[in-house]
């Protein structure tokens, strides 16, 4: 698993962006993780952010964590992706 | 030497490997939220002790960065704009209240009621924006300290409902707005009742029928929460052939310019 210094300034402004910025500003540093790397970070992110500011668990709609659902989502979407178009087989994971 | 694997026989190792970390991570998440739940939140409590302090000392850091050389001039200009556009909305927000005291006065008069005034609440500053979370929650500056309790009422400054306490840590609270995502709330307007749905942004979208008497300007009121205006119908929208007319309400404070709102206990 590399950490490059991208890697480290986007998982970071990732983090900050749970508590200060607008959660979209999450959502696009994740997904330029995923689509770089395998960042298994941001599902503790994710986490982090669906404890911040989800109402209450609960299988409704509003009460899914959509944050952490959607951390998985994108590892799981970008995995075969980022492996095979994206960015080649041949780059570090 | 020992020969070389194929490819495809390393690329699924490769895959399983994978698969089984996906797998272990998903486990630990569910064990963190059963756990979560188990000690009723006590993970959550820290969590936005924490991002309530963080957000309050950023945006005191951002409050004193106008004052410096340079900045001066430019941000002047921007506090007479936010300045200004916070009056307006104000004037607009006491234009409806203005409207909503009258039609309640005119509702307890019909009734020889005496209506109850405001006793007993709690300041609070906003110290999260309105758009960081997508769950229509926000944080305030008062906590247990301050009084705050559990489902206490939260009101803009002119008296117009916006959510409920979902959760107080020692410092802070953290605000479900009436009108979050996906939420449901039911509502009366002009002794119309409906159901509303949130949209997010003190918005929501409701339908009445046809024939109700409503129009533009109307107030919205919380039956849950002692008949308290929430917001006005900003716009009807009724197809020819529907049976129903569609209804779109809006809190008429502007909720990027809140600072501060009323916590009643």
């Amino acid at each position: 698993m590399s950490f490059s210094k991208v890697r480290i300034v986007l998982a970071l402004l990732c983090a900050v962006s749970v508590f200060l910025f607008p959660w979209w500003v999450t959502l696009i540093t994740a997904f330029a993780l995923c689509v770089r790397y395998r960042a298994w970070e941001i599902v503790p992110i994710a986490l982090a952010f669906d404890f911040m500011w989800l109402p209450s668990l609960s299988l409704s709609w509003g009460g899914l964590p959509l944050a952490t659902l959607t951390a998985f989502a994108l590892l799981i979407i970008f995995e075969p992706l980022r492996r095979e178009l994206l960015t080649g087989s041949a780059l570090p994971r | 030497m020992q020969p070389r694997r194929p490819s495809f026989t390393r690329s699924a190792t490769r895959d399983t490997s994978v698969a089984r970390n996906f797998v272990f991570l998903a486990l630990i998440v569910a064990g963190i939220f059963l756990v979560d739940h188990v000690s009723q939140g006590v993970m959550r409590s820290s969590l936005k002790e924490f991002g309530g302090l963080a957000s309050a000392t950023v945006a005191s850091v951002v409050n004193t960065l106008p004052s410096a050389h340079g900045f001066a001039t430019r941000a002047s200009i921007i506090e007479e704009n936010k300045a200004l556009q916070d009056a307006l909305a104000r004037r607009a927000e006491e234009d409806a209240r203005f409207e909503a005291l009258r039609a309640e006065n005119e509702t307890l008069r019909a009734l020889a009621k005496v209506a109850a005034a405001e006793t007993g609440g709690v300041s609070a500053s906003v110290l999260s924006s309105f758009s960081t979370s997508p769950y229509g929650t926000f944080v305030i500056g008062a906590g247990a300290r301050h009084g705050v309790q559990l489902d206490a009422t939260v009101l803009t400054p002119s008296g117009f409902l916006l959510g409920k306490i979902i959760a107080v840590q020692d410092r802070t609270a953290t605000v479900e707005a009436l009108f979050a995502p996906g939420k449901e709330i039911e509502a009366v307007i002009n002794d119309v009742p409906l159901l509303l749905h949130g949209r997010g942004g003190g918005n929501a979208r409701g339908e009445a029928p046809r024939d109700a008497a409503l129009k533009k300007g109307d107030v919205v009121t919380i039956p849950s929460f002692a008949r308290r205006p929430a917001g006005l119908v900003v716009e009807l929208n009724v197809a020819s052939s529907s049976a129903v007319t569609t209804l779109f309400i809006r809190t008429p404070t502007n909720l990027d310019t809140l600072r501060f709102v009323y916590v009643v206990q």
